[in-house]
């Protein structure tokens, strides 16, 4: 699976099938500014990455941040 | 993998699974900053440590309301409480004068402290679990640096702050404190802290600070739950020192200044403070006695001696035998004892023999040896009385009671054991052993009442009631405070609300020389008559006969009476001393 869906499916507690690069806090009832917290812990975490709080808030799709972090060099 | 993540999940999937009503153990957990990233940590951790956990968090920043209507926020089944805390959350506008160096914000500050501490001590009145409360990190925000204003009381700030925090609540048996500043300091207080989750979510910690704290809280919490251990059995050979003595011959084993001599070195000075604080060393180990004694009568950098040890197998029986027979020794049950060996073997054969045992292989790399000792914990408890720190002088004397009783008839022992009982009204120094005894007692306990310090205060200072406290000695030694009495008074009537004793003392008619001092004290206050509840429990059996055996007769199914003047006397063979004041253990 993709490592990124994943871990996103994991922290919301969402099945990845529903889960898309378009999923954004309006189309998942579960991604709440709490969950955004979760998230950005974990994703940190998971790809060993440290976010500016500029990238933080601009994450609001699953695809934006892909796009983070393959500007930092994460290959997903 | 992550173990942070691996924790996240663990608890995700824990609480997916089960139900909230399912949940063994309930904290609520509330902090002046966000603490969310928290609770995963410490549900795994409690999880790990067999607790089914349910965890609440309050809204943010509602500590000091949370204080005075717990109701509102967690449920009335909290077993415990968790507060957190930072100056800089606290009293954010005083702090910042005072970096100004306007020194009059001082006093602003402690007053702001201080407002916090009294809705902690109101919460901590009436709250019957255990209450977590961190003493605070040394101020820090990401726009001033306390130290660099160089103002002297800003500098002395932070200490002055956790002094009094401890002062203030030092007498409430019920709050643990987490040094939430050695925590900082132990990471490092620049890693721990995040300023961009700071700033976009008042989250002031990396994922990687909440991880250790939770382990500090679980490590806190589970102590409440557990009793400590009361006595480590650690081998010779590998263990106490490097080497085989009965091969390497007292040259050969490794044991001083030098690596790896120097771990076993440490090991001994461990065992030394734990031996301070009221645990029980023992040895087992296989070796013929006279090489093991060799080491520690010979062997100069040997810290541990012969005395110090409350028990010993040094034989070539199975070691859960040895394990068995120490614990009878000692009068404890084998679930109470930790046994470190080297030998994967042994470790093996005790975790399938004897379960209940905690084992500790002494690890390969030694020089992390000491610090996972030291780790564990197994013996911290929230607070250590004066017959903790005796027990393991009084155990020595046991031993020579039991040469004199093989010696002749039970009759003869007794009149030679020279018994003495005290019975007095418990002054404050005593409050914090008879409120040990009232939580921890089970067998010889009449009606297993608990009660909380303040309670056990309240009573001691109020007219109707008797708090009665009884020392036992004899000629080999003291037992020390071991009997509780609480007695209600009703005009001519004494209500015996509790009654209990340690089982130190159990079986020589101590209890018969007790009651008939309660009778004596109570009898000085108008009373005429006892009666107490007898309320069975699975571990009272030893109790069961008290009331009948001291004539008194039933009146329902759990209440028991005796007028004061049918009441069996004291036995000829004990002296009974009725004091106001007893003297000093």
């Amino acid at each position: 699976m993709d490592p990124l869906i994943a871990l996103f499916s994991e922290v919301l507690e969402v099945s990845a099938e529903d889960l898309s690069d378009e999923s954004s806090p309006d189309s998942v009832e579960e991604w709440d500014s709490l969950a955004a917290m979760s998230l950005v812990s974990a994703i940190e975490m998971t790809f060993d990455v440290e976010l500016s709080t500029g990238e933080m808030m601009k994450m609001n799709t699953i695809g934006i941040a892909r796009q983070v972090l393959t500007e930092k060099g994460v290959t997903i | 993998m992550n173990p942070l993540l691996d924790a996240q999940k663990t608890w995700r999937r824990w609480r997916k699974e089960n139900r909230d009503a399912d949940a063994g153990y309930r904290v609520g957990v509330a902090a002046t900053f966000t603490a969310d990233p928290l609770i995963p940590y410490v549900g795994a951790g409690l999880l790990e440590q067999g607790l089914m956990p349910a965890i609440e968090l309050a809204d943010y920043n509602q500590v000091l309301a949370l204080c005075y209507s717990p109701d509102s926020y967690f449920s009335d089944e909290t077993d415990a409480i968790v507060l957190l805390w930072r100056v800089e959350d606290l009293a954010e506008e005083a702090l910042d004068t005072l970096v100004r160096a306007e020194d009059e914000a001082y006093a602003a500050l402690l007053a702001q402290v201080d407002m916090l501490l009294d809705a902690i001590v109101h919460l901590s009145n009436r709250f019957q679990g255990t209450l977590c409360l961190n003493l605070p990190p040394c101020p820090d925000h990401p726009a001033w640096d306390l130290a660099a204003v160089g103002r002297s009381a800003a500098s002395s700030l932070h200490q002055e702050i956790c002094r009094h925090v401890q002062e203030r609540l030092r007498e409430h048996g019920n709050i643990r404190l987490l040094d939430l500043d050695a925590l900082e300091r132990s990471l490092g207080a620049e890693r721990a802290r995040d300023p961009a989750k700071w700033y976009l979510y008042r989250q002031p910690y990396v994922e990687e600070f909440h991880f250790e704290l939770a382990g500090l809280l679980a490590r806190t919490l589970i102590r409440e739950t557990r009793p400590p251990k009361k006595c480590i059995v650690v081998d010779c050979d590998n263990t106490l020192w490097g080497g085989v003595i009965g091969e390497d011959g007292l040259g050969g084993i490794q044991l001083g200044r030098d690596f790896p001599g120097s771990v076993f070195r440490d090991f001994q000075r461990q065992l030394l403070a734990w031996r301070a604080q009221g645990v029980f060393l023992a040895v087992s180990s296989k070796n013929n006695e006279a090489d093991a004694w060799q080491v520690f009568d010979e062997h100069d950098e040997m810290l541990l001696r012969r005395e110090h040890l409350s028990s010993y197998q040094v034989n070539w029986d199975p070691k859960y035998l040895a394990i068995q027979q120490i614990a009878a020794d000692l009068n404890i049950g084998t679930d109470s004892v930790v046994f470190v060996d080297d030998n994967p073997f042994e470790i093996e054969q005790m975790r399938s023999m004897l379960p209940e045992v905690t084992c500790f292989q002494v690890p390969e790399d030694l020089a992390t040896f000491p610090k996972r000792l030291r780790e564990a914990r197994w013996f911290e408890q929230s607070t250590i009385t004066e017959e903790d720190r005796q027990r393991v002088f009084m155990v020595a004397a046991d031993k020579s009671r039991e040469q004199l009783r093989s010696t002749g008839s039970e009759a003869a022992y007794l009149e030679a054991l020279e018994l003495e009982v005290s019975v007095f009204a418990a002054m404050p120094s005593h409050l914090a052993r008879v409120h040990q005894l009232i939580n921890k007692t089970n067998q010889f306990n009449l009606s297993t009442r608990r009660k909380t310090l303040e309670e056990v205060t309240a009573l001691s200072q109020a007219e109707d009631w008797l708090v009665l406290c009884m020392n036992a000695q004899d000629r080999f030694g003291k037992y020390g405070l071991t009997g509780v009495c609480l007695v209600r008074i009703d005009d001519d009537v004494g209500e015996i609300e509790t009654l209990l004793m340690s089982c130190r003392v159990l079986g020589r008619g101590i209890e018969t020389a007790f009651l008939s001092g309660i009778a004596s004290l109570a009898a000085d206050r108008g009373v005429t008559r006892l009666e107490g509840d007898f309320l069975e429990t699975p571990k009272n059996v030893p109790a069961a006969d008290f009331y009948p055996r001291h004539s008194f007769s039933q009146q329902t199914d759990t209440r028991w009476t005796s007028a004061i003047a049918g009441l069996p006397g004291t036995p000829g063979y004990i002296r009974l001393a009725l004091t106001e004041r007893p003297e000093t253990a």
